[in-house]
């Protein structure tokens, strides 16, 4: 999957990992790997400046806890946050119908 | 979850070479830059345990996991400007240093400015009385540190500026 592809959805696929629940970075990246079956595998140093972004914005917001004796990140949707996801989805979903029924294998509608 | 306490030296050693490089090239303050060690270190952590949990052995894993976050420069290239991004009064706090700083910088100015008044007021009314040497020498200091003060609390604020 070539990465400029991905680019203007990344801020919503990384906002759809925390649908259920409160993720820390790498389990960020390892949701979108797991989820799009290794199609999106991205760098890891370009997880944490976008997480970091999504929060300046306030889609998202970090709290620090302690697992394992480390300090860990964790990263939760805002409400601003669930409201631009849920318009991102219903976006993709207009965007997407219209480039499948134009990219279809079948005829067009006959020229005027 | 994969990932705990890391016991080998060597493996240790390995992490905290490429966090201190990686620290070594942010920008801005220390404090801040803990924060994105702190959230590297457990990032690194978890990508060495499931690279264990795959077959790889401690130090195999280790590599595969700094290989996997890249290049301390790409890292720092990624990570952009600091203190803006570590969110829950994290700036705001680290920025009470430089306010601090800046307002103590605008005080002196204003304390120097007053006495510059006073004493050009008094030359002023009565020009005899003034013993005139320690006046000048008083002055020309007062001068200095208004402008050295007023330099540093604009870089101050700057400062402030980049954290808040």
């Amino acid at each position: 999957m070539r990465a400029e592809v991905l680019k203007g959805h990344l801020d919503a696929l990384l906002l759809a990992t925390l649908t259920d629940g409160p993720r820390h970075g790498y389990a960020i990246k390892e949701a979108l790997r797991l989820g799009s079956g290794g199609r999106f595998d991205l760098p890891t140093g370009t997880v944490y400046p976008a997480l970091h972004r999504l929060e300046r914005a306030g889609l998202i917001r970090g709290s620090w806890s302690t697992v394992n004796g480390r300090r860990r990140r964790s990263y939760a949707l805002t409400a601003a946050g669930r409201r631009t996801l849920s318009d991102e989805r219903s976006s993709w979903r207009e965007f997407s119908t219209a480039v499948t029924a134009l990219l279809g294998d079948r005829p067009w509608p006959a020229a005027t | 979850m994969a990932g705990g306490n890391v016991s080998d030296p060597a493996i240790r050693d390995t992490v905290a070479d490429y966090l201190a490089a990686v620290t070594a090239q942010l920008p801005g303050p220390a404090a801040a830059r803990v924060g994105v060690t702190d959230e590297l270190r457990d990032g690194l952590m978890e990508a060495r345990g499931l690279h264990q949990a795959r077959g790889c052995s401690p130090l195999e894993a280790t590599a595969a996991a700094i290989a996997e976050f890249g290049p301390p420069a790409s890292v720092v290239a990624a990570t952009g400007r600091l203190g803006r991004r570590l969110g829950e009064g994290f700036g705001r706090r680290a920025a009470l240093a430089p306010t601090a700083a800046a307002v103590a910088g605008l005080a002196a100015v204003l304390a120097d400015l007053t006495l510059l008044a006073i004493l050009g007021g008094q030359a002023l009314a009565s020009p005899g009385s003034l013993v005139w040497a320690p006046v000048i020498v008083a002055a020309c200091a007062s001068l200095t540190r208004v402008l050295l003060a007023g330099r540093a609390a604009r870089r101050c604020l700057a400062t402030r500026a980049t954290l808040t």
